[in-house]
């Protein structure tokens, strides 16, 4: 999340205004299907931290970074991964769009070695579309393992275009890569440069076309080439390209070439039809059929593949695929996660604590000097996210990092099919809604792999009901530091709930059918040590960057609010609500306040309040448990709500919001009288 | 003959006329019956016939590869059998029950492993 915070504007020309570009910085586009390793490369070259994981869909929008080869100065952009230039969702538009319109120097394609032909698909699209080309074929070590064997001199030789191969993760073959690249570009720009001074405006011509179509449609696709040339429609693409979407009948490219020549799109269709009736299917099948066709003679002719016996990651999938087992073990994961959490970030929260205590005495201070006061709130703030933050959430993301790794959560989705479906979303929905364990605000940008807006919607409000690492450093350090961890794991479950009920309900407000799970399963892999690590840092990196100012500034403020009687009317202003209502103390009003900014800020200020991480001073056990329900339900954080209005529209961020207070008070207010019951 | 936007009907044709496009593929020998993915047993395999459905989703699926043809074959169920996992094309891919369902295959030999 943070290395896309601090992503520049990429959508820097807007067309394909190559001339206009400033300086010498060659712009380089990482494409290809999802997993492949864009985001591998992407972070090798640039040093930066994009979201490594082995499932598809984790880029979903376009990052920019910077690198440097012999003083060549180069952006590089990071693409969501694509199967087809007719884009299916929201973030395969983003990868279509910027690939088409914004025209870079150069367009690195990564391809997994291990599935050559699908890959290859996209590959030839590139091609058709003219675009300055360097195919990237990555993991082939991964490959290796499996057996399989690519010949990437004859690759090369055949698609006529550069070919590297590469490990990614391990750095293999870059140098190479961006080299080739470099010259690519050059190239390109050099031709270009030649081709604006010879004819200006023209288009180049096509050149010897590669790879042919059958006689039928390569003869259509040339009777509307020409047409478009001698139209002049689009003239930075190639018109054989044209005429091949057009062929397709790709709704983006019939808008806009309809836009110039009504005349073209019609005679379009004409042919479509044309070849449709001879071939008894559709003229798009015909042209996938084709394609496909083409790529898997190239894949056989450059792949050896040798028997391999029976990895051990092919039982793995059966257990955590399989009718019972997959869901036993899925739970096994999830208390795992929390345990491990827990007893490590408990553990590490006491040594913390302690170390503290030695180094100052937390008195909070009512009176006497500002700067003092000041000061006091600060180091207290500080205190209280240096014990109760840190310990929880390094483990907690370390396990994130290293499931995101394995390959697990496309098992996840597959056996949460059904009970997804019962809330109207499909077997993908788990990874955003997962993700949401972690935060809020990535995992509603993820939902961007979901096809339909109405699904979207339904995945981001389920996820603003799930504890995120904010939330479950309240319900850790609180309910199960000071109640108990069975009553922790209670939360979870109601919290599970919640969601499906709410879920359901608000499947009532948007009725309608989805498309279905469709959705590519990588082989399980050992996740690598280096990237787990790094990915952990990364997140613990931007939480101490950002957020930590925000706990010592907050504190240090409403330590001062407080000495100056300031508090005092908010808390009693919200006393019908928090004493009357829910019975919590009456200090836990101003707490809620903060929560809103973040979730932890709760029992963070209650802490800087109170002087002490030992809850059971001020609260008792019911008021923990409500005031923990009450928390992990009560409103987004002040970032979801934004993320929601930029996804969606601020009245939808808002009516979520809005019932989800009055939700979590109700739940609040039903839980503080029936749970005297049984605590 | 209707545009390629309006599948449906292209395809209840295909499925009418019987393996037209088996015929137009592989010569006459393949017109055997064709069964929708669903209902093929785990660890089967065989042919695609046809595909049909939404159009939408019909152009997804072949750019993903399961262009008539093309070798499948079924992996395993998911639980409660909502969605499917196959291997086509030398990957694996899961896909929901419905989508399953307008995807005709002629059964026949697996569809290759790894
Ligand atoms: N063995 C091996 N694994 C790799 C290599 N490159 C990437 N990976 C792994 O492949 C998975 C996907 O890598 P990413 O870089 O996140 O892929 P991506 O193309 O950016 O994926 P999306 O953003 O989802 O489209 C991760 O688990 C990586 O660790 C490689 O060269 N060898
Ligand atoms: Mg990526």
């Amino acid at each position: 999340m943070s290395a896309i915070d601090r992503l520049l504007d990429c959508h820097s020309t807007g067309t394909r205004g190559r001339a206009a570009r400033k300086g010498d910085c060659i712009r380089v586009a990482l494409a290809g299907n999802a997993n492949v390793g864009k985001s591998s490369v992407f972070n090798r070259l640039t040093g930066t931290h994009q979201i490594i994981g082995n499932w598809p869909g984790k880029t979903v929008e376009v990052a920019c970074g910077f690198a440097e080869f012999r003083g060549q100065k180069l952006e590089i952009v990071d693409l969501p991964g694509i199967y087809s230039l007719s884009a299916f969702s929201p973030d395969e538009t983003v990868s279509r769009d910027y690939i088409a319109d914004e025209g870079p120097d150069a367009v690195i394609n990564v391809i997994d070695a291990s599935v050559l032909e699908r890959n290859l698909y996209f590959t030839l699209q590139l091609l058709e579309m003219g675009a300055p080309l360097v195919v990237c074929l990555n993991q082939v070590d991964f490959a290796a393992g499996r057996g399989i064997r690519i010949d990437d001199r004859k690759l090369e030789a055949l698609l006529g275009v550069p070919v590297v191969p590469t490990v990614a993760i391990a750095g293999r073959g870059m140098d190479e890569l961006v080299e080739r690249t470099l010259k690519v570009a050059k190239e390109g720009k050099r031709a270009e440069a030649a081709l604006w001074v010879a004819r200006k405006g023209k288009r180049a011509r096509a050149e010897a076309v590669r790879f042919a179509y059958s006689k039928e449609v390569e003869s259509k696709i040339g009777e509307l080439a020409g047409l478009i040339e001698a139209s002049g429609v689009m003239p930075t693409h190639p018109s054989r390209w044209i005429a091949i979407r057009l062929l397709e009948s790709d709704s983006r490219m019939k808008r806009t070439v309809g836009s110039a020549s009504r005349a073209i799109v019609e005679r379009a269709e004409k042919l479509a039809e044309e070849i449709a009736r001879l071939r008894k299917i559709p003229c798009y099948e015909v042209i996938a059929l084709e394609r496909y066709a083409m790529a898997a003679g190239i894949a056989k002719k450059v792949r050896t593949s040798a028997q391999h016996a029976r990895m051990a990651s092919e039982r793995l999938d059966e257990i955590t695929t399989h009718r019972e087992w997959g869901y036993a073990i899925a739970a096994c994961v999830m208390l795992g996660l929390l345990l491990w959490t827990f007893v490590i970030g408990n553990f590490l929260s006491l040594q913390l604590s302690n170390v503290f205590a030695l180094l100052s005495p937390l008195e909070p201070k009512v009176a006497g000097n500002v700067l003092e006061i000041l000061w006091n709130g600060a180091f207290g703030g500080l205190v209280a996210g240096v014990t109760l933050v840190i310990p929880f959430v390094i483990p907690f993301y370390f396990l994130i990092a290293f499931l995101e790794d394995s390959g697990y959560l496309t098992r996840l989705a597959f056996v949460f099919d059904s009970a997804l479906s019962s809330i109207g979303l499909h077997g993908k929905a788990i990874i955003p809604l997962l993700l949401g364990y972690g935060c809020s605000v990535p995992a509603i940008l993820s939902c961007r792999i979901m096809e339909t807006r109405r699904e979207r919607l339904l995945a981001a409000f389920a996820i603003t009901l799930i504890p995120c690492s904010a939330r479950t450093i309240v319900i850790l350090g609180l309910v199960a530091a000071f109640v108990g961890i069975e009553w922790a794991l209670a939360l979870y479950i109601i919290d599970l709930v919640i969601v499906l009920l709410l879920g359901r309900l608000a499947l009532r407000a948007l009725p309608g059918k989805g498309a279905g799970l469709m959705m590519e399963m990588h082989a399980y892999r050992m996740p690598s040590p280096g990237i787990v690590a790094k990915q952990t840092w990364a997140r613990t990196k931007s939480l101490i960057y950002i957020v930590f100012p925000i706990y010592i500034v907050g504190s240090a403020l409403m330590q001062l609010a407080y000495a100056a009687g300031l508090l005092a009317p908010v808390n009693s202003l919200l006393a019908p609500i928090t004493v009357g209502w829910l019975g919590l103390p009456e200090i836990t009003g101003i707490m809620l306040v903060f929560g809103v900014v973040r979730k932890e800020l709760t029992i963070l200020m209650l802490a800087a309040l109170v002087g002490t991480t030992q809850f059971a001073l001020v609260l008792s056990p019911v008021q923990m448990m409500v005031l923990a329900l009450v928390t992990m339900l009560y409103i987004p954080c002040l970032a979801t709500i934004s993320a929601l209005a930029r996804e969606f529209d601020m009245r939808t961020a808002l009516a979520i919001s809005a019932a989800e207070v009055v939700f979590a008070l109700i739940v609040g207010g039903v839980a503080a009288r029936l749970l005297p019951l049984v605590l | 003959m209707q545009p390629c936007g309006r599948l449906l009907s292209a395809c209840e044709e295909c499925a009418e006329a019987q393996g037209c496009v088996l015929k137009d593929l592989r010569g006459a020998e393949g017109t055997a019956k064709a069964v929708p993915l669903s209902k093929m047993p785990a660890g089967s395999g065989g042919k695609i016939a046809y595909v049909k459905g939404d159009g939408k989703i019909i152009r997804r699926l072949f750019d993903l590869g399961l262009t008539p043809g093309t070798a499948v074959a079924v992996s395993r169920f998911s639980p409660f059998r909502s969605s499917i996992e196959i291997f086509v094309r030398g990957s694996r891919l899961a896909l929901g029950k419905e989508i399953c369902s307008g995807i005709f295959v002629e059964p026949g030999s697996s569809g290759g492993s790894a």
